[in-house]
């Protein structure tokens, strides 16, 4: 009965861990050089869930945070240091292929997902409590 | 031989085993909570009315035979193992819809509804045996 609050924990971490990536993508949204300082746009990043807790138990987990490799809007600004220096494109910026509403969605999302894990373990809790109390 | 037959006899052990059922059913639903939106994922379930058929059908062959042993048949999803635990198996809820295009079938009003009604049979067993074992223990003391 125990491990059940495993598989709870299981789910908040990895809704965590979405939240994390979430907060970070709109945290760079407007971010056009890299963690190294080279110039190019911050790509959006996605949690991948996956059943079990990874060690060969029930719930959830985060199997891998992948990058959206997807293009980003492209704004005209010459005289931006990060501006693409040739081809086609030359004289643009390269924006993060943040879209907002999608972040606030899947925020949304994650958070009800949270709750709902959180819901499932006051009720195991609860139901912990309970059978503890036949002994007194 | 009389505590036997009391712990053994009429609701104890079917509340018993109604406590370890519910127990069991709650780790399949927390499991199906936490991957509430995994894609892919096929929710698992126990068929909770086939289970108290069996421990009804169970209770009324006890009654009829006056056997000391309580004995529940094994189910499609559940059994008794050699030492007198219950054990389970989840199956896969067949996708009935085809509202996600990874078939999967998460509901999680279902799944918390279900929680619920099970938290409920839980509470509702260990009160009725709490309240079984008060009243042996008074039996016991031999006083009010």
């Amino acid at each position: 009965m125990f491990g059940v609050l495993d598989i709870s924990t299981s789910g908040l971490v990895a809704q965590r861990v979405r939240m994390d990536t979430i907060a970070g993508n709109i945290a760079n949204a407007q971010a056009t050089r890299r963690e190294d300082g080279v110039p190019g746009p911050f790509k959006r990043r996605m949690a991948l869930f996956a059943t079990g807790d990874g060690n060969g138990g029930a719930g959830v987990h985060v199997a891998n945070v992948v990058e959206d490799t997807s293009r980003g809007n492209l704004v005209w600004e010459p005289n931006h240091p990060d501006a693409i220096k040739s081809g086609q494109n030359k004289g643009y910026v390269e924006y993060p292929n943040v879209d907002y509403p999608t972040e606030m969605v899947n925020a949304m999302m994650a958070s009800r997902a949270y709750e709902a894990n959180i819901t499932a373990m006051t009720v195991t809790k609860d139901m912990i409590s309970s059978t503890l109390r036949l002994l007194a | 031989m009389i505590f036997a037959d009391m712990v053994n006899r009429d609701t104890v052990p079917v509340l018993e085993k109604l406590l370890a059922y519910t127990e069991a059913r709650q780790r399949v639903l927390a499991e199906n909570v936490a991957n509430i939106d995994n894609p892919h994922y096929r929710t698992k379930q126990l068929d909770a009315k086939a289970f108290q058929q069996a421990l009804r059908a169970a209770a009324d062959r006890q009654k009829a035979t006056g056997s000391s042993e309580f004995e529940l048949p094994a189910g499609e999803d559940f059994r008794t193992d050699d030492e007198g635990r219950l054990q389970v198996t989840p199956t896969e809820r067949p996708a009935e819809n085809v509202l996600f295009h990874d078939g999967t079938n998460a509901s999680v009003e279902r799944q918390m509804a279900m929680m619920a009604e099970n938290a409920m049979m839980h509470q509702a067993a260990s009160e009725l045996l709490r309240g079984k074992f008060a009243s042996l223990l008074k039996a016991i003391k031999g006083q009010s």
